[in-house]
């Protein structure tokens, strides 16, 4: 039985008197590559930032790595990579280098982090001057310079090309491979039931969490997706 | 690499801007440089005190008003070359009232340089409101000769080789300074009206020493704005008396008397609190004196004095 | 570089022969603005970097409430402005923190209601040493030796804060979010941001008024990033323009006899388009 490294037990989360989250109860063991469905609207990137502790639940526990989340103090096994939209405004001068030295505890660890999304001899480039997949392999780096045991990612795919893309998730699978345990928030279903190793889906409620082969054969699509289902697939098959 | 470049130039062009300003700067301030060293440099806060350097040393020195006519003295903040006047005068007069401010905030650089700071009100009971202490002193002739001997001190001590000369002048001017007071109480001496109607408070002092009351529609300070309730106060004591003067500042814009005009049917005349001089006055060669004449007949006026 | 060193050498002959510096006002008056010049845009950089510069003009404004809360007590205005800043600051951090109302629409209400404070107060004062319009312009020539020694002071300890959080800082500048996942106490920093902002705002009124303010601590900043390649390099290069203009500034008003507050923002302007130039010419 592998550590759990993030319980969530029972969380409930409203805003603005809108539930948008109830009854969630989800264990990530160490080693997984989970991906976290749902569509718009469905509170899966909520409970993304739940787990961070970016917001807080009105009901309900979250523990990490074994000890309850306002205990926990390794702030650096957790690494985060933000989804895109909320990202760097014009003009903001810093460079990929600065940008990793805000959570790398060496120079040493921010040369292997930029080396591993292979943005090394980009390191003196400022930020605003990157595509979208060079900036994102940047946030990757970022997380990765703190030596994280865990790695959680917002709609990492969104905005990004297709050849970037797929270097994405090659290193993801890469990480993975070496023991990160890593969860994904993303509503491109078609890729990640293709990468992940276990599939949550979340519309409000828990809806699955199965193998992707069993994400496909049963009918939790219909059950997550309603009928955007039909207009999802074929939106993506023709990306 | 580009970065060094345009720092270097940027350093460039604040050196040659620094160099150009010192070139320029020669040709702007004279003053400085064209000091008669014999004569000493005398410098006054506001118009009225520069009189009494004027009246007392005459062409022997060279005197400096501070405050530009017209602007309000309260107001004024002194710019670079005004202080660096000041501190290169060898006398400065100020009027001793929180009419400038800036005034106690440069005494300590002052006395280590060894300027004379001159308080003109030395020795005078000033008049206390609840605005605080009017500073109008100066145009109570009688106050102002105690200004005068003031001054005349401390010239006698800063130049010592022309006592005589000043001794001379200052007698001179106290003299015409008892005449003015005589002047005075002779044009007001016998008057249909006991009230006076002015803008803002700049006749409490004439109207201790010349026994006639004041009505002003805001306190001390021309930039206050009069309550609705003073205004109509006012109007209402126009009605009574019958007044059918009101007083305006010559170098204020007369809102408040063109209110009261309307409101009474009374004529604004004009009176000068000398603490400037008007562009007409300046090109009469107007002085202390010829405005104090110019005001008594104001006064006599709106009082509605007999001619004697 | 020799060159630069003899140039060093004249610059160093050249000031102690100017006359400008045996007026003990001016010696204030650069010894004040070089500190001002330095922490200005040190704090306007990471307040320009989350979009809040409005905050600058706003708490310029609330300082005046300060001031003449200060003067009608008879207590050193710069001191009350602080206490006045910081207490709004703090306000505006809560506001910001709790989404009460959007951040925008809460500046904007502070500083007008600063502003009116200041005015009302003001007129409570009448016949009271009243010189607020010095404290709306600047004026370099009555800075005081007491109110170096609040300025010097205070201005490096600002300074020496900003050093040591650097980092953080800089973190939740760019990611507030990733800054709190990180373990930072961003609710403390940005507090301590806000206060810092009011104290460098105080202290820079007297040289350069409340209502320029709001300039030096975001033209530098603007300028610097048109032309830097990382943030190291946009603080240092803000800091070089702020005190460039701020020098300039000082002996173009001694000289030409100008408003100081005015001619220092001015010529930050200029070096604002050259910059700007800079960088539009650099991608030709």
């Amino acid at each position: 039985m592998s550590e759990v490294l993030v319980c969530l037990k029972d969380i409930h989360f409203a805003y603005n008197r809108e539930l948008v989250l109830e009854d969630i109860d989800l264990h990530i063991e160490r080693g997984s590559y989970l991906g976290l469905l749902g569509p718009n609207g469905s509170g899966k990137s909520t409970l993304l930032k739940i787990i961070l502790g970016l917001i807080k639940p009105q009901k309900g526990e979250v523990e990490l790595f074994g000890q309850p989340q306002n205990k926990f103090k390794d702030h650096f096994k957790i690494g985060y990579v933000p989804q895109k939209a909320t990202q760097i405004q014009s003009q903001f001068p810093i460079s990929v280098e600065e940008v990793i030295s805000l959570t790398a505890v060496s120079k040493k660890a921010a040369h292997q982090a930029l080396t591993k999304v292979g943005m090394y001899s980009h390191r003196t480039r400022l930020i605003t001057e990157l595509s979208g997949g060079e900036q994102q392999r940047v946030f990757i780096a970022k997380a990765l310079a703190a030596s994280p045991e865990i790695l959680l990612l917002d709609e990492p795919t969104v905005g990004i090309d297709n050849e970037s893309q797929k270097d994405f998730y090659s290193l993801l699978r890469e990480l993975n491979k070496e023991g990160l345990t890593i969860v994904i928030v993303s509503h491109d279903t078609e890729d990640i039931i293709k990468e992940v190793s276990r599939v949550v889906c979340v519309n409000r409620r828990l809806v699955c969490h199965v193998s992707p082969k069993e994400f496909i054969e049963g009918h939790f699509q219909d059950e997550l997706y309603g009928d955007d289902r039909k207009k999802i697939i074929h939106h993506h098959s023709h990306a | 690499m580009n970065m060094k470049k345009l720092l270097a130039a940027l350093f460039i062009v604040a050196i040659l801007a620094v160099a150009a300003v010192i070139i320029f700067r020669q040709k702007i301030s004279p003053s400085k440089n064209s000091q008669n060293s014999s004569k000493i440099l005398v410098t006054s806060t506001i118009y009225p005190l520069s009189q009494l350097a004027t009246h007392t040393g005459g062409d022997l020195i060279t005197s400096k008003t501070i405050v530009p006519s017209g602007v309000e003295p309260h107001d004024f903040d002194p710019k670079p070359q005004d202080l660096v006047d000041v501190f290169e005068s060898k006398v400065f007069i100020h009027s001793g009232t929180a009419l400038e401010p800036w005034v106690e905030k440069i005494r300590a650089d002052l006395e280590s340089r060894g300027v004379v700071m001159v308080d003109a009100s030395k020795g005078l009971n000033l008049i206390k409101g609840n605005d605080g202490v009017d500073p109008h002193y100066w145009l109570d002739p009688v106050l102002f000769q105690q200004s005068a001997i003031t001054v005349r001190n401390a010239l006698l001590a800063a130049d010592p080789s022309r006592s005589s000369d000043y001794k001379l002048n200052s007698d001179k001017f106290i003299a015409k300074l008892i005449e003015l007071d005589n002047a005075y109480k002779k044009k007001l001496f016998s008057c249909n009206q006991d009230t006076v109607v002015v803008s803002h408070n700049v006749l409490a002092y004439l109207a201790n020493r010349y026994k006639f009351k004041v009505r002003s529609i805001t306190g001390l300070s021309p930039n206050e704005e009069a309550t609705s309730q003073s205004i109509a106060d006012t109007v209402e004591l126009l009605k009574t008396n019958n007044i059918r003067f009101v007083l305006a500042e010559s170098l204020m814009p007369s809102k408040y008397a063109d209110t009261l005009a309307k409101e009474a049917a009374v004529k604004t005349l004009l009176f000068n609190p000398l603490e400037g001089l008007t562009k007409e006055e300046v090109q009469q060669n107007a002085d202390y004196f010829s405005v104090q004449y110019f005001n008594i007949n104001t006064l006599a006026t709106a009082l509605e004095c007999l001619k004697s | 570089m020799s060159c630069t060193a003899t140039i060093g050498k004249k610059l160093f002959i050249i000031t102690v022969m100017l006359d400008i510096f045996n007026y003990s006002f001016m010696v204030r008056a650069f010894a004040a603005g070089l500190v001002i010049g330095t922490i200005a845009p040190l704090i306007g950089t990471f307040l320009v970097a989350r979009r809040f510069s409005l905050i600058a003009d706003t708490l310029g404004h609330v300082s005046l409430a300060g001031i003449a809360l200060g003067l009608l007590l008879h207590v050193n205005p710069i001191i009350t402005a602080m206490m006045a800043s910081i207490l709004i600051a703090l306000v505006v951090d809560k506001i910001r923190q709790n989404k009460i109302v959007s951040g925008e629409s809460a500046l904007a209400m502070l500083l007008s209601g600063g502003l009116a404070l200041a005015i009302v107060l003001v007129g409570l004062a009448r016949g009271f040493n009243v010189d607020l319009f010095s404290y709306l312009f600047g004026s370099i020539t009555t800075i005081r030796s007491e109110d170096l020694m609040i300025i010097l002071p205070v201005g490096i300890a600002v300074a020496i804060t900003i050093l040591v959080f650097y980092k953080q800082l800089l973190y939740i500048s760019f990611d507030e979010d990733g800054a709190r996942v990180s373990g930072v106490n961003v609710n403390a920093l940005n507090m301590m941001l806000m206060i810092l902002t009011a104290i460098t705002v105080s202290l820079s009124i007297r040289i350069i008024g409340s209502l320029l303010i709001g300039a030096l601590l975001v033209i530098p900043v603007t300028s610097a990033s048109q032309i830097s390649r990382n943030f190291k390099q946009s603080i240092i290069l803000s800091i070089i323009f702020s005190l460039v203009s701020v020098t300039i500034g000082l002996f173009i008003s001694f000289y030409a006899n100008l408003p100081a507050g005015g001619t220092v923002v001015l010529i930050s302007l200029v070096i604002f388009i050259f910059s700007y130039l800079f960088r539009i010419l650099k991608l030709a």
